[in-house]
Order: C-alpha cells, then structure tokens, then sequence
C-alpha cells in the first residue's frame, strides 16, 4: 500500500526511520482492515526495499534490494503476535489485480504466462469445432481481450512479442478460413491496399495503451499528475523545445531513460500517430529568441547515439539546453565555467 | 446472518453464520448476497481512513515544485 519517501522535514530520512514509518502505515492499513470485520492475512503480506542507481554505460537503471537490520513488523490485531512481513527482491514478479508486474517494471515473467496462455488457446482453437462466424466472436469477445489486458501496463520490446502475436495471427486466420501460414502482409494491410485490415495483437495492444494513458490524462488525479511529472522528466531529458511526443523516437529515444510515457511514444511512431498536447498543458521550454539553437538539435545530426547520448548527460549535468546557455554573449567562446 | 445449503434432499441439518464471536475476522462469508456493497462501503471507509493516517510516497514536478502524494493504488 504505497512506499515510503514523504518525511516530515525535521525527521532524518534514515534506513531504520523509513521502516519504522513503514510499519506504522502497514500496521494502521491491518488496524483499519480488523476494525471493519476483516483480518489481513498477513503471511500473505510482502514488501519491496530497493534503491535504483543509473548505468550510464548502458543508459539503464538497476535496481539493488537493502538488506534490512530491522524490515517490517506488524502486530497481528486478531491475535495479538507480533508478525514480520517478507522483503522481497525488486525483480520478483507478484500478480497484483491479474496482472503479473514487479517494481524494476520488467514484464518477462508476465510475457511468459501471457504466451503460455497464447498456446492454450491455440491448440484449443486449432482441434475447435465452432462455426467460422462463432470463432471470430470467440476471438474478438474472450480471446484477444484475454491476451491484451495483462499486458497494457507491462513493458516489453516488440521482438520479446513476436512469438505472441505470430500466434494471434495464426487463430485469426483459421477463424477467417484462411490457411494459417496466409501472408501477414496482407491479413494485417490496410482494406485501402487490398489487405484485410485485421490489425496485429501488438498493434491492439498499443492501442489499449494509449487508451488507458488518454483516459487518465484527461480525467485530473493523482494518475494524471504522475503522468505530468513523468512527461515533464523526459522533456528534460530530450531538452528540445518540441514536446518529445512530436519528434521522432528513432531519432531522439536513445537519449531518455524508460517510463510508460517513453514506451507510448515508441509504439506509436510506427503506427504514424503523433500526440500533441493541449496549448500550456505540458511545459517545454522556451527559447530566448528566435536566433536561439538547441544543442541536442545538433548533436544528434553530428554524432551516433553513443556519443550524442554522453553529451546529453554532460548537457543535464550543466542544465543547458540552447547552444547561447554555452557561449559568452556576442562570441563564439565556451563560457570557461562550463569546461 | 445465518447460512444453510439447501439440495434436492433438503435443507442441511448443520448450519454456519458470521455472528459467531468464536470465529472473528470472517467478514461477510462467501456468497452472501450483501458481502459485495458491505465490501465497498468497507473498502471506501478504510481507503480514506488510511490515506489520512499513512505515510504514502511523494512525486514533485521538476518545473514548478508541486509534490504528488499517493498512499495506495
């Protein structure tokens, strides 16, 4: 039910302090659960303790469990025993609500089930005996929903779906009668250039995605205030004064780290969908003149991702964005504070 | 309430209930009818409850400063 960052000031934000305020606000959650004629069952009952740290080498985000001299402990309320809570690490994966998720926002495990599910249902489907018309309501009513909803909130890379969405592609075949080895090409082309538009799982999925994300945003929350706070860290990031979901993600992508906004923007470059945002609902910055130039513009022309991703760190270091934030005024000199 | 399982060879002789002070911490027992808006009206009361008396986890905007605090999903 929530970590634990928000201290009071005047307290040390300290490992035993963390905990001990971990514990008050678990042992006020069974309080409340026992007072209303429920009783957690608390050998059920777990906790994550990790601290993430950033590989600049790779440009990836590791996440390390803290090995804990004293975790958290509850008194049981129906009891009256005192019980210690199990700490797991940040990579094991708990079903929470059907969905498989973990805090490090790996979805490999819930990949797995999802394709392992995948399978059942093809070899159901493939020895089914329903009517053509009855198997395309199977796949469009329980099937596909069955495969997408786990997956809205997971990450994962397009080639980690390929085995999934092959076998997507093979039931919906059988159920249009189709041999299922049919061109891809064309089950999933455009009805414009004689294909039959069945569009990919990966492609539904996106969609989902964009929904949920869609629907949040415009619906003011704490989800929604997430969101902004998540996009404004990627804006920086980028440091460009186009919001991030309107430049390209081949291009610009290799310079942010992870998050449910970067994954959006990914998918939805391919589909050629562009979001933009209300006029003044997300910042970007804004440039000082119009002669002003930004670095990053540059940078990615001139040199590879490696290169123009270490500059972008060294430019976040700095807190530049524009090619004048630089130089001294009216020269062509680096400021000598910045070197 | 009180809970009997009735089949074609009648109503059963035994019978089980959720007043019973031997057994606490039962709730509302599984297929009462009630045990779904009881649940909600719970659920509702210890959310707000906790979300006044947690700790939760703060997110601040690295623009203008305004933290975000969530104490349960």
């Amino acid at each position: 039910m929530g970590a634990v960052n928000h201290i009071p000031p005047e307290r040390e934000i300290t490992q035993p302090n963390l905990m001990q305020l971990a514990s008050q606000s678990a042992q006020t959650w069974a309080n409340l659960m026992w007072m209303s004629g429920g009783n957690l069952n608390l050998g059920k009952c777990f906790f994550y303790a990790f601290t993430p740290s950033i590989n600049y080498k790779s440009s990836t985000i590791r996440y390390d469990k803290i090995l804990l001299d004293q975790g958290i402990s509850i008194t049981n309320p129906a009891t009256g025993t005192d019980v210690t809570l199990q700490s797991l690490n940040p990579d094991d994966s708990q079903r929470t609500l059907g969905v498989i998720l973990s805090p490090d926002g790996k979805g490999k495990l819930q990949l797995q089930t999802t394709l392992k599910k995948a399978k059942e249902f093809y070899s159901k489907f493939m020895n089914s005996s329903l009517s053509q018309k009855a198997k395309w309501v199977a796949i469009s009513t329980v099937i596909e929903p069955a495969i997408i909803y786990s997956l809205v909130n997971s990450y994962f890379s397009k080639e980690e779906f390929t085995l999934i969405d092959s076998l997507m592609s093979q039931i919906k075949c059988v159920a249009l009668g189709l041999n299922r080895h049919f061109p891809r090409a064309l089950l999933h082309g455009p009805l414009l250039l004689g294909g039959l538009g069945v569009p990919p799982t990966l492609q539904k999925n996106a969609k989902d995605r964009l929904n949920y994300f869609l629907f949040n945003m415009r619906r003011p929350s704490t989800i929604s205030q997430k969101f902004d706070i998540s996009i404004v860290y990627t804006q920086i990031e980028i440091g460009t004064f186009e919001h991030f979901f309107s430049i390209s993600y081949n291009e610009y992508g290799h310079l942010v780290f992870p998050s449910y906004c970067v994954q959006i923007w990914q998918e939805m470059e391919p589909q050629g969908i562009i979001i933009r945002p209300a006029e003044g609902l997300t910042w970007i910055p804004q440039p000082l003149c119009h002669q002003d130039k930004v670095l990053m513009d540059i940078v990615v022309t001139v040199y590879n991702k490696k290169g123009s991703a270490c500059i972008n760190r060294c430019r976040q270091y700095l807190q530049v964005i524009l090619i004048i934030d630089l130089v001294i005024p009216h020269t062509n000199i680096i400021h000598p504070s910045y070197y | 309430m009180k809970f009997q399982i009735i089949t074609r060879f009648g109503k059963s002789s035994s019978s089980y209930r959720n007043d019973d002070d031997n057994i606490v911490g039962q709730g509302v027992l599984q297929g009462s009818s009630s045990a779904a808006p009881i649940f909600l009206l719970n659920s509702e009361i210890s959310l707000t409850a906790y979300n006044k008396m947690g700790i939760g986890a703060s997110f601040r905007s690295p623009v203008n400063g305004s933290i975000v605090t969530d104490h349960s999903v």
